[in-house]
């Protein structure tokens, strides 16, 4: 076939295809977002922008003077912090499993504190943010990547804290902005193995277009591009051990989307390419298990599970597929001789535990998965030699049954009404297979991809309130009891 | 609701915006079904289709002072509407979200993917990337020039003949791949 026959298929084909037509839900949702949205930035008329420019003049020497002020007297106040703050220990990473007081082992619930991070208005809650420890402090780096907008550049900034809960902020994100692109795209980040941190993703080009891209830094501070060989693609997941760094994601190298690695040896600041063996479209998540780098993503034309490993992260193998063809991968974590996947069955969240053999089962995890269609996994860890995953469930329709065992909570079985609220429900595990409810205390609505562990306690940023359109987002530290 | 303009009397900015509004509403509203189609081709499904075009008639509305020419609607909605699909792909990679049950098509899934999925030419254009199935949906389901593709999306006229260029290889060899692993 040529080009022109090429085309012929293509019309023929959307003319023979039924589009779906707006559901009169849809048309209402419109119309009520419609009502809700903020008003609109007018557009002022010369004498009342002049007018307006004299008002932000006063305003800003205002600001200034008080500031003035402020600094003669003994500079600026400490940042608050949150009552009741746990004191917490010194090690930024988790215990071994070895370590783990039977007491933690055994949690039943997870109670959460509120840090005092104050989400910047104008920024979009819908933000990318990553979490990473950098020296004895975490950095919660967010921006919105530019929005919808083609044209807006990125906002957000980068905090830091001691605790996760007093956060002062670092800088502008306009720190990771490389020349040529307002846009970067930071899709993950984590340690660099010397002090520092990396995050990666892609930056997007005037025309549109995806470029691979990464930063590192060594305090926080000051970030610098990386050098990153190879065709043009996407940083999905980072993973970092003492001798390297290992990225996957997605390459364009051919007309189609390719799962690819990259590597690199020098703490980020430069990155090898190689593609991923088996055809895969997308590689998801990466993370090091053992003494190796072990990498999920899905195949090129089904969601099935590719799990590649490598000892090195340049030379990788494709293990063999699990018998689950209906599953998404989206997230690994390990735990001892287990590897954990979170992922997607083909009617809601479900969890899959692999081995040293590399063969993995269905895990049972009561109140998720098939049997509750419409759970939602959000986020995982591991902490203390406990894994706690949180999914968000409760929506119409989903009624998943109580949960046995001591400590066990209810999940959240919300009924017949349309309008349910979603809930968040926490799961816990010490050997990825068997499952329990957590108690959370207090309820979160929503806690983003994102929740680490930092000097011994969980934190996430989460979205808080009575129901998902009234929620604030804030940055979370829990505790399992 | 009009807005009184003429006869001398000066319109307050309320009235003018009032009415503003609702001939940006009328027009919007025009063009859910058209956004929808789009959004559907864009992501794959249906569920996917109708949050995308939610989300971008909600930022149509609040942006909609900065449409300066009612008549160039449709040009401006599509690219809110890429740039809103493109963002929702990039949260889902993170945060792999579910298409809840309880929409027309019960638990079976989604009807409308399914038949994308069944036919050769949908699923090549499920295995091109966004930019290039953006380029070939504008291209033959909207009908528009390669110029007014460029200057829907804001791409050079150069980028998007090569995008469409490389979609219609990749579509050509993902048929012609469908063909040979019928004939074994």
């Amino acid at each position: 076939m040529n080009d022109r026959d090429i085309e012929t298929e293509v019309k023929a084909f959307f003319r023979r295809t039924a589009t779906p037509k707006p559901t009169a839900r849809l048309r209402a949702a419109i119309a009520d977002s419609r009502l809700a949205a903020p008003a609109p930035r007018r557009r002022l008329l010369p004498t009342r922008r002049t007018a307006m420019s004299l008002v932000g003049l006063a305003a800003g020497v205002v600001i200034a003077v008080a500031l003035l002020l402020v600094a003669v007297r003994g500079g600026t106040p400490a940042p608050a912090t949150a009552s009741g703050a746990t004191p917490v220990a010194s090690q930024t990473q988790a215990q071994s499993p070895s370590q783990v007081p039977t007491a933690i082992r055994a949690a039943t619930s997870v109670t959460w504190q509120t840090g005092d991070f104050v989400w910047p208005s104008g920024l979009s809650t819908n933000v990318v943010e990553q979490l990473v420890p950098i020296g004895d402090r975490l950095y919660l780096i967010a921006s919105d990547n530019g929005g919808a907008d083609p044209t807006a550049k990125a906002s957000g900034g980068i905090w830091a804290t001691a605790d996760g809960l007093a956060w002062t902020k670092v800088s502008d994100i306009d720190a990771l902005k490389a020349a040529g692109t307002d846009r970067p795209e930071l899709m993950a980040a984590a340690p660099n193995g010397r002090g520092g941190a990396v995050v990666v993703g892609s930056e997007q080009t005037p025309d549109g277009a995806d470029r691979t891209a990464a930063w590192w830094t060594a305090d926080g501070k000051t970030w610098a591009n990386a050098s990153v060989a190879g065709p043009a693609g996407l940083m999905l997941s980072v993973a970092s051990r003492p001798d390297g760094l290992v990225a996957v994601g997605i390459t364009y190298s051919s007309v189609a989307a390719v799962a690819a690695a990259w590597h690199s040896s020098d703490g980020g600041s430069s990155w090898t390419s190689v593609l991923l063996p088996g055809g895969g479209r997308e590689a998801r998540d990466v993370t090091v298990w053992g003494d190796r780098f072990a990498a999920i993503g899905r195949s090129s034309d089904a969601n099935q599970l590719h799990l590649w490993v490598s000892s090195d992260g340049a030379t990788w193998s494709l293990a063999q597929s699990p018998s689950d063809p209906s599953f998404s991968p989206f997230r690994l974590i390990p735990l001892g001789n287990t590897l954990v996947v979170l992922g997607q069955g083909e009617s809601g969240s479900a969890i899959l535990t692999c081995g040293n053999d590399l063969t993995c089962t269905r895990a049972s995890v009561p109140g998720l998965g098939y049997t509750a269609s419409g759970t939602q996994i959000r986020a995982g860890a591991e902490i203390s030699g406990t894994i706690v995953v949180n999914a968000l469930s409760g929506t119409a329709g989903t009624v998943a049954g109580p949960v046995a065992g001591p400590g066990a909570s209810t999940v959240a079985s919300p009924g017949p009404s349309a309008d349910a609220v979603p809930g968040l429900d926490f799961f816990a595990s010490t050997d990825g297979r068997t499952w329990t409810t957590l108690k959370s205390s207090p309820s979160l609505v929503v806690v983003t991809s994102n929740l680490v562990v930092f000097r011994g306690r969980l934190v996430g940023v989460a979205l808080i309130g009575p129901d998902v359109t009234a929620a604030t987002a804030k940055v979370v530290v829990g505790d399992l009891r | 609701m009009s807005a009184r303009v003429g006869n001398g009397s000066t319109p307050t900015d309320t009235s003018l915006f009032a009415a503003e509004d609702e001939v940006f509403a009328r027009t919007s509203d025009a063009y859910v079904a058209r956004a929808v189609g789009l959004a559907f081709y864009l992501t794959g499904n249906r569920p996917d289709a109708e949050d995308a075009t939610q989300e971008a008639m909600t930022r149509a509305w609040t942006a909609r002072r900065s449409l300066r020419d009612p008549a160039s609607f449709d040009a401006w909605f599509d690219r809110i509407l890429v740039n809103c699909v493109r963002e929702r792909l990039r949260r889902q990679r993170r945060i792999r979200e579910v298409a809840f049950p309880g929409d027309d098509e019960g638990e079976t899934g989604d009807a409308f993917a399914t038949v994308l999925a069944r036919d050769s030419v949908g699923r090549a254009l499920s295995s091109l990337t966004l930019e290039q199935r953006t380029v070939v949906v504008l291209r033959y389901w909207q009908d528009l020039s390669l110029g007014q593709v460029a200057e829907r999306l804001g791409w050079p006229l150069g980028t998007v003949k090569s995008r469409l260029h490389h979609a219609l290889a990749a579509i050509r060899e993902r048929i012609d791949g469908d063909d040979a692993e019928v004939r074994r």
